[in-house]
């Protein structure tokens, strides 16, 4: 059939089956209209994080920690000026600063905390459906578990047990990171496994172990492959999601100390004392940050999840247009 | 007619009994886990007075609480400990933990339900809404703002209200659970529940009432909305998939106004995943209780636990915990129970 096209509609096809293979495109070119702007905003909320992040010791006018500068002090709690675009905390650091700071604080920990996810997750899942017997059950019954529970607390236990085993400032980040990951592993486990457990029975599957494959082939090669689809929506999604406990926890006074890296969750905690005194500024700008930054988040995994998962997939079809009955339009057809 | 009553009622009694012998292996896990990862971390004596108490009173405090027992004695004491409902007690103020839950318990749980409440009749009637408008704008409207409670944290939506309603307004009571005279006053009620609200009700004051539910609508609202966004959701979905289903199909083509098929069909079977949803959501609202209760000093569990994990009392965080988990294991279990009662497809 296809030597029958001409030459250019064939390219054509090819280009197409192309743009399909890159993620974000696909995704795009199966939105419209509201959609489509949904993603769109999101990416570009998400873009602008990851660039002020990446770039944040060129955008912050001070440094995270900075009260003065030149040898003179920044003056303490003082309103949104020309020199302090967004104010000055209690302890006089630059509020703007802070917040610019902040995006990399929370890019560090997100990016840490989806990868750890994703290498624990998806293999323990992968072994759990392909393998089933006591393993699978043992892991099915602990993450169940640990999916029950709520979250945050989740997040405080193992903010405890790794902060109170080593208590460096440096460790900060990564130890946030993983009490994140304890959290989100049993999410990504249970939508690989329960993946696993359909393809598990299907043909292809099937033939490949007919054909002599060895488990670890079947697994990594053809069950694998057909499970991972998942993985991107659910990262995305739970990004927000862990933006919001890292936040959570930074408002409780946990993980990050304030002196060694800028988070939100902490200044809004701050900032609580300060609105009792009508001072809007140290708790309104740290907060928009984070709305702004899950607000993107999971707009990107929203869309991504629409157009990925067929049940809410709604799919547009083609107006049908009905030949009109007029005498004009059939002699021009 | 008799038999197949007989024969539901028979694989309902199984249900229930799956479910619940699900539910003991699942606490015990996390019961476990909760032990064991406190544990890793070493000294929770050292942790709370390592610096500022003298080495040796440092050890009596280790042996008192039992500490320098071998790992496993001291978790099967816990075991069996938590089987008597005894949580242990906390380091820094050396408080039975059961008799801290019971109290701070009763104040989570006021602020749980009221978020509840603001949840649901904020929730169910605006994705009914976006289900009837479907990608229309009032739809549109809906769901973005569905998406915006999702991402906006609850301290910081807590924060703005207070900003707005308590201090630039001065409409409502910016934190605390009742005004200082109140509190002095319900102490003294004879059956104290510690809610509140019954407790004030009990004292026959009207005023008094009035000011403990007017300390308690900016934190149901900021909790809340947290959780609306997601039944908005929910019951949209749903809305729009039964409208799709054969027997909504049936009723329309008999000719049943539109009105009528959304309230007498459609929507009562929608709202039977809202009954599992509200399971699930247990859960996230006791995480957001947590950070609620820490916006609005509301004296619950959840600030309870913020102020041990300051004075790195991690015995009594330990204790909470467990509690916390163990209720909200039997919470999702009653809610599984009351979806498989209304709903036969759930008992399998």
């Amino acid at each position: 059939m296809t030597t029958a096209l001409p030459e250019s509609s064939q390219t054509e096809i090819v280009r197409e089956q192309r743009l399909t293979r890159i993620p974000g495109l696909a995704a795009l070119r199966a939105t419209a209209g509201f959609q489509r702007g949904m993603l769109l905003v999101g990416a570009l909320l998400v873009l602008m994080f990851v660039v002020i992040a990446i770039f944040a010791p060129w955008i912050a006018p001070y440094g995270f920690n900075q009260n003065s500068a030149n040898g003179v002090d920044f003056p303490t709690l003082a309103p949104p000026s020309a020199q302090h675009w967004f104010g000055t905390t209690v302890s006089g650091t630059d509020v703007f600063s802070r917040v610019i700071w902040g995006a990399r604080t929370a890019l560090e920990v997100i990016v840490l905390a989806v990868a750890l996810s994703i290498v624990v997750g998806v293999p323990l899942g992968l072994i759990s459906g392909y393998r089933g017997g006591w393993l699978d059950r043992a892991l099915v019954l602990i993450t169940d578990a640990l999916f029950a529970f709520p979250t945050l607390l989740l997040a405080i236990v193992i903010s405890i047990a790794i902060a109170s085993g080593q208590s460096s400032a440096a460790g900060g980040i990564v130890s946030t990171a993983i009490a994140i990951t304890v959290v989100y592993v049993p999410q990504y486990f249970r939508v690989v496994r329960n993946a696993t457990v359909a393809a598990r029975e299907e043909p292809y599957v099937e033939a490949a172990r007919a054909l002599g494959a060895p488990p670890r082939v079947v697994m990594v090669r053809y069950v694998f492959a057909n499970v991972v689809q998942t993985v991107p929506v659910i990262a995305t999604l739970n990004a927000g999601d862990a933006i919001l406990t890292l936040a959570g926890l930074g408002f409780l006074g946990f993980g990050i100390e304030p002196s060694s890296a800028a988070e939100w969750g902490y200044d809004l905690n701050k900032s609580l004392s300060d609105a009792a005194a009508g001072i809007w500024w140290t708790g309104l700008f740290p907060g928009l940050a984070i709305v702004l930054i899950v607000l993107g988040v999971t707009l990107v995994g929203e869309s991504l999840n629409d157009v990925l998962n067929p049940v809410l997939r709604t799919t547009k079809l083609p107006r049908v247009v009905l030949p009109r009955r007029r005498p004009e339009s059939a002699a021009s057809s | 007619m008799a038999a197949t009553t007989k024969s539901s009622s028979g694989s309902l009694r199984t249900y229930l009994i799956t479910r619940l012998l699900l539910v003991i292996p699942m606490i015990w896990v996390l019961v476990t886990l909760v032990f064991f990862v406190m544990r890793v971390i070493g000294d929770p004596i050292e942790s709370a007075f390592g610096g500022r108490l003298p080495a040796d009173q440092i050890a009596i405090r280790r042996h008192n609480a039992g500490l320098d027992r071998p790992l496993l004695s001291q978790y099967w004491d816990y075991l069996v400990g938590l089987l008597h409902g005894d949580f242990g007690r906390t380091l820094t103020d050396n408080q039975r933990v059961s008799s801290v839950i019971i109290t701070k318990g009763a104040a989570t749980l006021e602020l749980t339900f009221w978020a509840l409440i603001v949840a649901l009749s904020v929730g169910i009637p605006l994705g009914r809404v976006a289900a009837r408008y479907r990608d229309r704008p009032p739809d549109v409207v809906l769901r973005l703002s569905a998406i915006l409670a999702y991402a906006t944290p609850v301290f910081f939506l807590g924060l703005l209200l207070q900003l707005l309603f308590a201090i630039k307004l001065g409409w409502l009571p910016a934190s605390g659970r009742a005004s200082t005279n109140v509190e002095i006053a319900i102490q003294n009620v004879s059956p104290k529940t510690n809610i509140y609200l019954i407790d004030a009700i009990l004292y026959g004051d009207p005023s008094y009432v009035i000011d403990v539910i007017k300390h308690a609508i900016l934190p149901a609202i900021t909790l809340g909305l947290l959780t609306a966004g997601v039944f908005l959701r929910l019951v949209r979905v749903n809305v729009l998939q039964t409208m799709r289903s054969d027997y909504v199909e049936a009723a329309r083509a008999r000719g049943v106004p539109e009105r009528r098929v959304m309230r007498k069909h459609a929507f009562r079977n929608a709202m039977i995943p809202v009954v599992t949803v509200m399971g699930l959501q247990i859960a996230v609202l006791l995480s957001g209780a947590v950070l609620t209760e820490r916006t609005f000093e509301w004296q619950g569990l959840g600030n309870a636990i913020a102020d041990y994990i300051i004075k790195r009392d991690y015995l009594a965080v330990q204790g909470i915990v467990t509690a916390v988990a163990v209720v909200v294991a039997i919470i999702s279990f009653l809610i599984d129970v009351i979806a498989a009662i209304i709903d036969p497809r759930v008992r399998y």
